[in-house]
């Protein structure tokens, strides 16, 4: 691993300014569970030479819930949140997603703001420099994608556009469909919000130089509104999805009137499946709307010649996540 | 020598005090509370820290080696390559060299080395030597390796004679009867096509060693090799390669697991050598997590044809088995597994007419070695699926089927394997009371028959994510339920005792007892976790008539222990416990006569047991053994301790020629049966039952017995559904936790294990090896499930959710 200053920032200016030192490679740290990893295996052609920990600025971690909803700062640990009682309460999936990552060890350092900017987990991208050197992408500035015609079992059915890896935040998917906002702070002050899904796109992320993601916001949640979150994994524990599946439905008096359905590790962000959200509104949720509900999510997926079977798949785990949410 | 007979009325004389106990691994408390000594823990006085510069290229020639920036680097103290070191060349077929000149064949070639004073600037070197290639053709499919034209991984055979093509020139062929004629008297035939990619060992010890030379130019290579014997005697030629005049001597360190990874030495070793040599330093080479999935040996990649015949009354009449193997770009024992996959090819299930053909080749992907099992997993795998295939065929149910084909006592196999004790048909019984496997049936064909009449499923209908929909919502999305449920078995045949698979499947031991009844055993062999240390303590103890807490063993030093050729094949309990039997047996007679001298009583009313030399004829003669010891030793004339030394070598037969023979004392069979659920919506597959029957000759420690059983059935069950290392045109995709799937502990399936103790007469207390058995079935067992469940033929492992739910999708048209 090659040597790198290590500066504790105290406050978001301070962090957010030390980020932005024009001449310098710098990346916030928290958790350190990926970071560190991937700069252990040597994976960026031009690694950091500063770090800064974000760890050291007080009252980030703080998960706050009220009448107005939820607010959770960015170094909250996913430990924290997985066991938090008002998100357990009021925001399950958000708990689920966060209790889905990893394992507990890694969980007791991981921040919420590290699980949503993490690097993706493509073997291309990850491939380490000590064994004849790490891999060139696009994503990494390189002219291709080696995935294209390489292995992509794990890669995107939707939204890849010149690079196919998916976005691999299990909080995310769930944060999505709970239609949270993303606190993005950088230098100067500056601030803004954006919904979950539209901090990522298909090379990375939408922060820029100096920009950190400080908080997440989630609505309350309205009165009938039942969730489900469903990971499919390889293996049972510390595993990455395959595919996950976030649904909320609000039912009234039988009748569907609001829906979220979010597939995540299907593309470069969580992906909302708007036309099968509007298939469910206005019916009754019963198995056969699950089913219908299900094909429309995944009409418009484009298969890489390596993943098909993501597609029934995801089809498979819509279903029964809507089905799982019914019983929430 | 010959070995001294034990009858079995002696065995019978009296009751077992120690062998036949549950009792802890001798190492089990320095591991749980971390003082055991790994290669990680070592250091050395001056140590230097090595590292290993490789190919980014699958295939090239090396133009230029441009070493001279890492050299200024200070505290870098050596900067090695083929250009400024002697040519050291390892492996079977001798193809191998220390750090390649010229031309890189895989991902993994070694082209530079350094040695620093830390391991970052030991890392900062290797980014500073800077290398030239220039690419060649390369092929990483084994079938387009063998087409005429194809690129050639060597150009030169190690005499240095051009090769025409890649086929290894290796001998692996056998027959027995006449194949055709039993073809021609079948009823029914069956044939497939199964394949099996890389997996890899999953040590969670990486790998490592510390070479350090004296200055008389002596070398202590501290391994964590498998093999201590035959490892000294391959550091010993690198040594004359090297121009180096001194001795060898291997010690080994705590091993964090083995299964066959250790079975030949590395590049690497002897990479630290040249280092250590060069700088007049210790230098350790500690492999990372990446690099030991990536610069280690995996098990051996197989495509298998098979056919197998049976007349109309389901007895097999013929087996036809042909492969291709993936050698990889270097050769080492995974080229030699063919010959053990003859063992379940020739001798598995009666069946007199056999053929079997088996092609190495090599290809720009990583070589491949042992592993647990040595080729009998892969073979096993196309030999229990397709035998359900024939099955099917014959309408005969599969165990009936087995059963009807089983191997048993007192037979001579078509290769000729003397098989005498043999607890085939136990096995397979006792898996099938288990699992109440004619009830299962019974009610299974009770539910096809219902569907007959509109009232039933073609599965057995579980509790699903669907369970309590309408029908009608069910017959929407489909007619089949999404979980269902089906049993398999499959069977194994195994070396128990020993295997020939070398000029010398000996090992040697040597005992002292010293004053106050405390025993040194002495053994060639070598533990890796398997608890062959404490098997040792056992069979001592109880020759010995001493508790175990008497007998110490020491094993992995060559300049003190004596020969032996490995761990491997499930050998070390049969022949270094029979070894140390016999030495001990020696010791046993030495004090028995002493004792009958000093206690002026007769020998043969003499025996040890409970720590006492017991007179039979005068009981008032009974003492503790330490005082017979002691009165020996400080006798007033004749002084004596007593010691002994033991060389055994199973009287078996190296293979070679035609392949016929007895190349092991013991065989070792075993019946695993399982109840999977099949999740149809998304390939999933359950374990929802495991049961491993095995014959296991007599336990001498029921309890490390059950572990190696379980270990080898999880072990088994990772490579069946989920482990897999993944290739992009010889590169590793996979090299880490993350995506190569190994089962962890939340994953684990409660495999129950069924001891079938038939003994072994040459075994040591009747006991089979048991180290491999326990994976080698597992896959077949478990696809002969899943085919029960959903009626589909799974014949490529890992039989992963992507595949699975792609082959579902494609019986479904879907």
């Amino acid at each position: 691993m090659r040597s790198f200053r290590h500066v504790r920032a105290t406050t978001v200016a301070e962090a957010c300014a030390l980020l932005a030192e024009p001449g310098t490679r710098a990346r916030a740290n928290a958790g350190g569970s990926d970071l560190l990893g991937a700069l252990k295996d040597g994976i960026y052609p031009e690694p950091p030479d500063l770090l800064v920990d974000l760890k050291t600025i007080p009252g980030l971690d703080a998960i706050e819930a009220d009448e107005a909803g939820l607010r959770v700062g960015a170094l909250a640990r996913l430990a924290d949140i997985a066991r938090s009682e008002p998100i357990r309460a009021h925001w399950p999936i958000f708990s689920q997603a966060a209790q889905a990552v990893a394992s507990p060890q890694i969980r007791n350092v991981a921040t919420l703001g590290g699980n949503l900017c993490q690097e993706v987990r493509c073997w291309y991208f990850r491939y380490p420099a000590g064994l004849g050197g790490s891999i060139d992408c696009l994503r990494k500035g390189g002219p291709r994608c080696p995935a294209v015609k390489g292995d992509t079992r794990y890669h995107a059915i939707f939204e890849g556009r010149g690079c196919f890896a998916v976005c691999p935040s299990d909080t995310a998917v769930a944060l999505a469909a709970l239609d949270a906002i993303v606190v993005l702070e950088g230098p100067g002050g500056a601030r803004r919000e954006l919904p979950v899904q539209d901090v990522y796109t298909p090379l990375g992320t939408v922060l820029e130089p100096g920009e950190l993601v400080t908080a997440v916001r989630v609505p309350p949640p309205a009165e009938e509104a039942r969730s489900a979150f469903l990971k499919f994994t390889v293996r049972e524990p510390i595993d990455f999805a395959v595919v996950s599946v976030a649904a909320s439905i609000t039912l009234r008096d039988g009748v569907c009137t609001d829906a979220r359905l979010v597939l995540g590790a299907v593309g470069p962000r969580p992906y909302r499946a708007l036309e099968a959200e509007a298939r469910l509104i206005g019916g009754p949720i019963d198995e056969r709307a699950a089913v219908e509900a299900a094909e429309v999510a995944l009409a418009g997926a484009k298969p890489l010649r390596g993943n098909a079977y993501k597609v029934p798949l995801a089809r498979s785990i819509v279903m029964r996540a809507i089905l799982a949410a019914l019983e929430g | 020598m010959n070995p001294p007979v034990i009858t079995e009325q002696e065995r019978a004389q009296k009751e077992l005090a120690v062998v036949g106990k549950g009792i802890p691994k001798a190492d089990a408390g320095v591991k749980v509370t971390g003082q055991a000594q790994y290669m990680h823990d070592l250091e050395l006085p001056n140590m230097l820290y090595g590292k290993i510069l490789y190919s980014d290229r699958a295939s090239a020639r090396i133009v230029s080696i441009d070493t001279s920036e890492a050299e200024r680097i200070p505290g870098v103290k050596a900067v090695l390559t083929a250009y400024n070191t002697p040519e050291i060349r390892f492996g079977f077929l001798k193809d191998n060299m220390a750090l390649k000149k010229d031309r890189v064949r895989q991902y993994r070639d070694e082209v530079a080395a350094v040695a620093a004073t830390t391991p970052e600037l030991a890392e900062a070197a290797i980014k500073a030597i800077v290398v030239h290639y220039e690419d060649l053709p390369a092929v990483f499919d084994p079938e387009e390796a063998m087409q005429e034209g194809a690129p050639l991984v060597h150009e030169l055979n190690p005499k240095g004679e051009p090769n025409k093509d890649n086929r290894l020139r290796l001998p692996w062929k056998f027959s027995a009867g006449d194949v055709e004629a039993g073809e021609a008297a079948s009823a029914f035939i069956a044939e497939g096509e199964y394949e099996t990619g890389w997996v890899t060992h999953c040590c969670l010890g990486t790998a490592g060693c510390v070479a350090a030379f004296d200055p008389d130019d002596n070398l202590t290579m501290y391994s964590i090799t498998q093999i201590p014997s035959l490892a000294k005697a391959d550091f010993q030629e690198a040594m004359k390669a090297m121009g180096v005049r001194g001795k060898v001597r291997v010690v080994l360190t705590t091993l964090g697991g083995g299964f066959g990874s250790k079975l030949d030495t590395y590049a690497f070793e002897y990479i630290a050598m040249l280092l250590a040599h060069r700088t007049k330093k210790p230098v350790k080479i500690l492999f990372d997590r990446e690099e030991e999935f990536f610069a280690t040996s995996p098990r051996q990649p197989t495509r298998i044809k098979i056919r197998q015949g049976c007349d109309a009354e389901g007895r097999l009449t013929f087996r036809d088995i042909s492969m291709v193997l993936d050698n990889g770009a270097y050769t080492s024992w995974g080229a030699t597994t063919p010959t053990v996959m003859m063992m379940p090819s020739s001798s598995l299930y009666q069946v007199e007419n056999v053929r079997f053909r088996a092609t190495c080749v090599y290809t720009n992907n990583t070589y491949a070695q042992a592993m647990r099992g040595y080729g009998t997993p892969q073979v096993t795998f196309a030999i229990e699926s397709n035998l359900d295939e024939l099955a099917e065929k014959a309408g005969i149910e599969g165990y009936e089927f087995r059963l009807k084909n089983a191997n048993l006592p007192d037979t001579v196999t078509p290769q000729g394997f003397k098989v005498d004790s043999c607890g085939h048909v136990p096995c397979l019984e006792a898996v099938a009371e288990r699992m109440d496997w004619a009830g299962y049936r019974a009610a299974k064909a009770a539910r096809l028959a219902g569907d007959a009449t509109g009232a039933g499923g073609d599965a057995t209908l579980v509790e699903s994510d669907t369970a309590g929909v309408p029908p009608v919502a069910q017959a929407a999305w489909t007619e089949l339920p999404d979980k269902v449920r089906g049993i398999g078995m499959a069977c194994l045949l195994h070396v128990g005792g020993g295997a020939k698979i070398y000029k010398s499947d000996g090992c040697g031991t040597l005992i002292k007892v010293d004053d106050l009844g405390y025993v040194d055993v002495y053994s060639g062999s070598m533990d890796m976790g398997q608890g062959l240390d404490t098997i040792l303590r056992q069979i001592v103890a109880e020759t010995l008539g001493l508790g175990v807490d008497r007998i110490n063993v020491v094993i992995g030093d060559t300049d003190v222990c004596p020969w032996d050729a490995g761990a491997h094949a499930s050998r070390s309990t049969f022949v270094a416990g029979n070894s140390a039997l016999y030495a001990a047996q020696q010791v046993r007679e030495q004090i028995l006569n002493s004792a009958a001298d000093i206690l002026d009583t007769p020998r043969d009313g003499l025996d040890l047991t409970g720590g006492m030399v017991v007179c039979a004829d005068d009981p008032e003669k009974t003492t503790k053994i330490e005082k017979v010891l002691r009165k020996a030793h400080f006798a007033s004339a004749g002084n004596t301790m007593f010691m002994a030394a033991y060389f055994y070598e199973p009287p078996t037969d190296l293979l070679a020629g035609d392949f016929k023979g007895n190349y092991s004392m013991a065989y070792a069979w075993g019946c695993h049966g399982v109840e999977v659920e099949v999740d149809r919506r998304t390939g999933q597959i359950d374990i929802v039952r495991y049961i491993a029957a095995h014959d296991v000759g007599k336990a001498i420690n029921p309890l490390l017995l059950r572990g190696q059983i379980l270990g080898g059935g999880l072990q088994g069950i990772g490579w069946a559904l989920a482990e897999e290392m993944i290739f992009d045109e010889g590169k590793l995709l996979n090299p880490n936790f993350r995506d190569y799937k190994m089962l962890t502990a939340l994953d684990s399936v409660d495999v129950e294990p069924i001891l079938v103790e038939d003994p072994a007469a040459a075994g040591p207390y009747g006991a089979k090896g048991i180290g491999e058995p326990g994976l080698v079935p597992t896959a077949p067992a478990i696809a002969n499930a899943i085919y029960d469940a959903v009626g589909i033929r799974l014949r490529k492992l890992p039989m992963k959710p992507e595949m699975v739910l792609a082959a579902i999708m494609e019986a479904e048209g879907r």
